[in-house]
This record gives structure tokens, sequence and C-alpha cells, in this order.
């Protein structure tokens, strides 16, 4: 396990550096980073003190490696626009967004357990097929028109719920089914497929000849074993969520880590942007991670080979 | 010896080709893919014959006129019009050549490197395999619509570079199911025999393993296809993918958020049409892995 968790732990710390490459590099796409952080219409000498200031004087490797190295101790730089700390205004983002995706989450699985285990209880006949036919309609809506249907549904029509603003619970209900509805046909496919697997288990077969009454079966014996890959597929969802909340937050007006993102990009704020895009992905490596070792520490063939 | 059989028993035996049909005919998904996706397919290929009016002109004394269901609703302009009085109709039907062709040409693009990708893994294995096994884990870590709005918006937006950098994006699916498909494969008698007779590396990676994999390219492609258009529908909705006054369907929702009280059709039938598309390739893509590779279902 040592051995595994080692090479595994490298081989994200390899990732989460590659990743941090290509977030600095966002900077080189507009071509000159001076002048896009200087703006059109900055003279010669304004060029000259920021190129000296931010470094871009210096050859680009060093560059990058120098803001690798304040990245590491939480240092991002100011940004351009406010003129803040990056690093705070992400830290005062980040609760929300990570309210809003687990939010989604909880919504996804208390939607897919059930509608999983129905399916995986009664294959091929009509609560299957309906649960089947509920994930692909699911994923064929774009989710900023189903974002949009809702507000227009429970929002506008039936006043039920708030729909824009994140000031109280009530404001993340909508966005986090918008955003968790997404994250259900995996579950629901996953749950279901475990569970059909489990079920056909010899344990199981004990567990009903011994006289068990379906409920503590299904509860108690199947479900709890069915559940584990279903916690590492939710972390890796999660890390989705994270990404996947810049389109719901615009719908919604949740001033979040994803809201914080597109305005930064439409401001060409640039240190934002480098610095939210490491920031979520290295959430992601650091969840899929955890998923694997998770995963490892409970099953022993994952740790060797594949 | 065949003449010698009796007559009826030749119409008992189907051919691999007349048993594919017979499925696929009785496959209501499939079916229902299929006709979504020619529907809309022809729709774009008969845009201009199709319209009676420019999708760009703008008509500012015709301006929200509802569509024909409505009581206030023309037959002139069976969708309506706009807030800038263009014809609807005209616009979403001009709206599905974008969607149809992003998705097609992200769908190549990507389908080309991560097919390369997954089958030099999944043929070659060992420490190429880990490389791009490696690469792969740095694709998916990360966030995918953020890192394309940044892009799209730091190097300027145009239907080029949304292709270019979607097709940039999603090759992840290809790669490791080919990969994975190129493994199991790899270990089979036929790819062995070929082997042992000398057939060098190229050889046997163009003539056994890809003609084997056609099921899985085909399925993935319209699944990543659907995935394109989805999210070329997300960046134009944000603002930064295609611009006005170009008829994404994306960019017509966003165009119809600040109506959204009074006149929510204008946001209802853009998201229909991208809506029922994605739906047919899907359906599609599904009822085609059902009768060809059910092996990949879950």
């Amino acid at each position: 396990m040592a051995a595994f968790a080692l090479r595994r732990v490298l081989l994200a710390a390899l990732v989460a550096i590659t990743v941090s490459a290509i977030a600095f590099g966002l900077l080189y796409l507009s071509g000159d980073p001076v002048r896009a952080l200087a703006g059109e219409n900055a003279t010669d000498e304004v060029i000259q003190r920021l190129s000296q200031e931010y470094g871009f004087d210096r050859p680009i490797g060093e560059q990058f490696l120098s803001w690798l190295g304040k990245a590491v101790t939480g240092d991002f730089g100011k940004s351009i626009y406010f003129n803040t700390d990056v690093a705070e205004m992400i830290w005062d983002r980040l609760p929300i967004t990570m309210a809003l995706g687990v939010m989604a989450l909880g919504f996804a699985i208390c939607l897919s357990i059930p509608l999983g285990v129905l399916a995986a209880l009664r294959p091929n006949t009509f609560v299957d097929k309906a649960a089947l036919t509920i994930s692909l309609f699911g994923q064929a809506l774009p989710n900023f028109w189903f974002a949009i249907l809702l507000i227009i549904l429970f929002g506008l029509t039936l006043r039920w719920l708030p729909i824009s603003g994140n000031s109280s619970f009530a404001h993340f209900i909508l966005p986090a089914v918008a955003l968790g509805y997404y994250a259900t046909p995996a579950f629901m496919r996953l749950i279901r497929a475990e569970m059909m697997d489990v079920l056909a288990s010899d344990y199981i077969r004990t567990a009903r000849a011994k006289g068990l009454s379906t409920s503590s079966v299904l509860f108690k014996h199947a479900l709890r074993n069915a559940i584990i890959p279903v916690v590492s597929l939710a972390a890796v969802q999660l890390g989705f969520m994270l990404g996947g909340s810049v389109i719901i937050e615009q719908v919604f007006a949740i001033k979040g880590l994803g809201a914080l993102a597109w305005e930064s990009i439409s401001r060409s704020d640039y240190p934002v942007v480098q610095a939210l895009v490491l920031v979520i992905s290295v959430i992601y490596v650091g969840l899929t991670l955890c998923a694997d070792l998770l995963n490892a520490a409970i099953d022993p063939r994952l740790r060797h080979g594949h | 010896m065949a003449t010698d059989l009796p007559a009826e028993n030749d119409l008992l035996i189907e051919s691999a080709g007349q048993a594919f049909r017979r499925r696929s005919l009785k496959n209501i998904g499939f079916m229902t893919g299929l006709a979504l996706v020619a529907l809309v397919a022809s729709i774009a290929m008969l845009a201009p014959i199709l319209t009676a009016q420019d999708p760009y002109l703008q008509n500012l004394d015709q301006r929200l006129i509802p569509p024909f269901w409505h009581l206030e609703g023309t037959w002139a302009h069976p969708f309506g019009t706009d807030k800038f009085g263009r014809d609807y109709l005209s616009r979403i039907i001009h709206g599905s050549r974008i969607s149809l062709l992003i998705g097609l040409f992200v769908m190549v693009i990507s389908g080309l490197i991560g097919s390369t990708l997954g089958v030099i893994a999944g043929y070659f294995g060992g420490k190429i395999d880990a490389v791009i096994m490696y690469i792969i884990t740095v694709r998916l870590s990360m966030p995918v619509v953020l890192v394309a709005l940044a892009v799209v918006s730091f190097v300027g937006s145009s239907l080029e570079v949304i292709v270019l950098v979607l097709g940039l994006f999603l090759w992840d699916r290809f790669a490791v199911v080919i990969r994975a498909a190129t493994k199991r494969l790899r270990g089979e008698d036929f790819v062995t025999a070929a082997r042992c007779t000398g057939c060098p590396d190229s050889q046997i990676i163009l003539r056994e393993i890809i003609p084997n994999l056609m099921n899985q390219l085909t399925v993935i492609a319209t699944l990543e296809m659907a995935q394109a258009i989805l999210l070329e529908s997300a960046l134009s909705f944000l603002g930064l993918g295609v611009q006005p006054p170009l008829p994404s369907w994306g960019l017509m929702i966003a165009e119809a958020k600040e109506f959204v009280f009074f006149d929510p059709w204008l946001i209802t039938i853009p998201g229909v049409a991208i809506f029922l598309l994605v739906l047919g390739i899907n359906l599609l893509g599904d009822g085609i892995r059902d009768l060809t590779a059910p092996e990949m279902k879950n």
C-alpha cells in the first residue's frame, strides 16, 4: 500500500506542476503579456515599469519558477483590476462555491441512489427504463438553459424560490439542482451496476437465506458495499462541479469562484485567472488522489497494476 | 452444394447485414436518434432554401412578435422575431449549421488526437503508456469550461478558435476508451498471429487494430460531438463563444435573457433546438453501441 500511495502521490504532484505551467502559460496566449497587462494606450515608460515589476524582462523559465514558488506559499500576486491580493479574493469566494458544489452533490446523490437501486432491483422493467430515460434527457439539456427553465418555473411562475444572489440557503436550492442534475446519470449508472453486482453475490444470498427482511438485506448489506465506489465518484464529480460553476453562477448571479473567473476573464485580469485555473485544478487533483487512495485501501487488487 | 438446399431454408438464413438492419429497425432509440439527426442535418443543408427571410435582416418596427401559437402571432414569422425584429425561425434554421459544423470539426480534431494517443498507449504499453496516462490525467484535471473561456477570451473569439480549443480539450474520452480497447485487442490471437508472421507494428496497428476499433470510435465520436455542441452553446451563452450577429443557439438564449419575464419563448425555442439535436446524437450513439458493441454498456 505504501509503495502504491507513494507512486500515486508523486503522479499527483507531477500533474499539479504541469497544470501550473499551463495556467502560467495562459498569460502568453495574448501575445505580449506586458501589453495585455498595461492596456492598449500604455506609454513605453509604464510598460517598462510593469515589465520590471512583474519580472517579464527575465527568462520565461525563471518567471515561472518564481511565480510557482510564491503560489506554493499561497501568494498569487495582485489583481491588475482591483490591485488587491488575489489569494484573498479567492479565499473570500471559495466557501460559496464549495457550498454550492456540496449541495449539488447532495442533490445528485439523493436523486440517484433510489433510482439506481430501483433500476438494479428491477432490471429491464419500466422503472429501469424510466431511470435511463431521465438520465438520457438530462445529458441532452444544456445546463444554462435548464437553469433558466428552473428560474421561469420555480422563480417567476410559482414564486417559490429566489432566483438570484447567494444571501440565504434558499438561494442555493435552484443552482444546486441545476448543477447537480448533470452528475445524476453518472451516479445512477454506477449505483445500478454496483447494486446488480452486489445483489448477485453469495453473501446476499446467505443474508436472504437466513431470513433477513428485504429492507435489511438491501440497506444493511447490499447498499453499504455498493456505496464505496460512489464515494470516489463523488470526489471526482465535486471537482467537475467547481469548474462547471462558471456557468451556473453566472445564471443565478452567485458571487462565487465561477463568477470571479468569468468577471476576471472578461476584465483580462490575468493573475486572477491564472490563480483560479491553478486552484481549481489542484483541488481536482487532490480530490482524485483521495478517491484513488480510498479505493486502493479498500480494494487491494487496485494497488497492483491494472 | 448450396443448390441442394430446399428453397424455404434460404428465407431463414440471414446475412450479417440483414440481421443488423432487422435489429436496428427494432431499436426505438436508434431510429429516433437517426431521425432527429437526419432532420437537423437536412435542415442545415437546405437552410437557404427553407428560409424565406434573411436571418440577419433587422426590422425595428417588427420587434418581439410572438410565435404563431400566441394570440398575436402571425404566420409571417412562425417563431416570432427577436429584439432587433429578425425572423426567429430563420435564425434557428441557420443556427443548426453552426452547431453541426462545430460539432463535426471538434469531433474530428479530438478524435484524431485522442485515438492516436489511445492506440499508441494501448498497443505499446510500458513506459509509453505511463507517459500517455500522465498526459490524460493532466488534461482531466483542467476545468474545461474555465480554461476554454480564458483561451477564447485571451486569443480572440472566432469559429476557428472555438473549434480548435474544444478539439484540443475533448479528446480524453477517445484516449481512455481506445486505449482500453487496444489493450484488449493486443492480446487477441489474430494480432499475435500477425506479429508471428513478422508484420511490423505500423501494419498491425493499421490493418488489425484500427479496423476493430471502428465500433467504439463511432460511439465515442457521437458522444463527443454532442458534448462539443453543448459546450459551444455554453461558451456562446457566456458571451465568449460565437459572436453576434451569427445565429448560434447558445448566443440566442443569452440575447433573450433580459426577456425572460415577458417573452420566455425567445429562450425556450433555441433551447429546445439544442436539446433535440443533442438528444438525437446521444440516442444515435447509444443505439450504435447497443447494436455493435453492447459490451461497452455502463
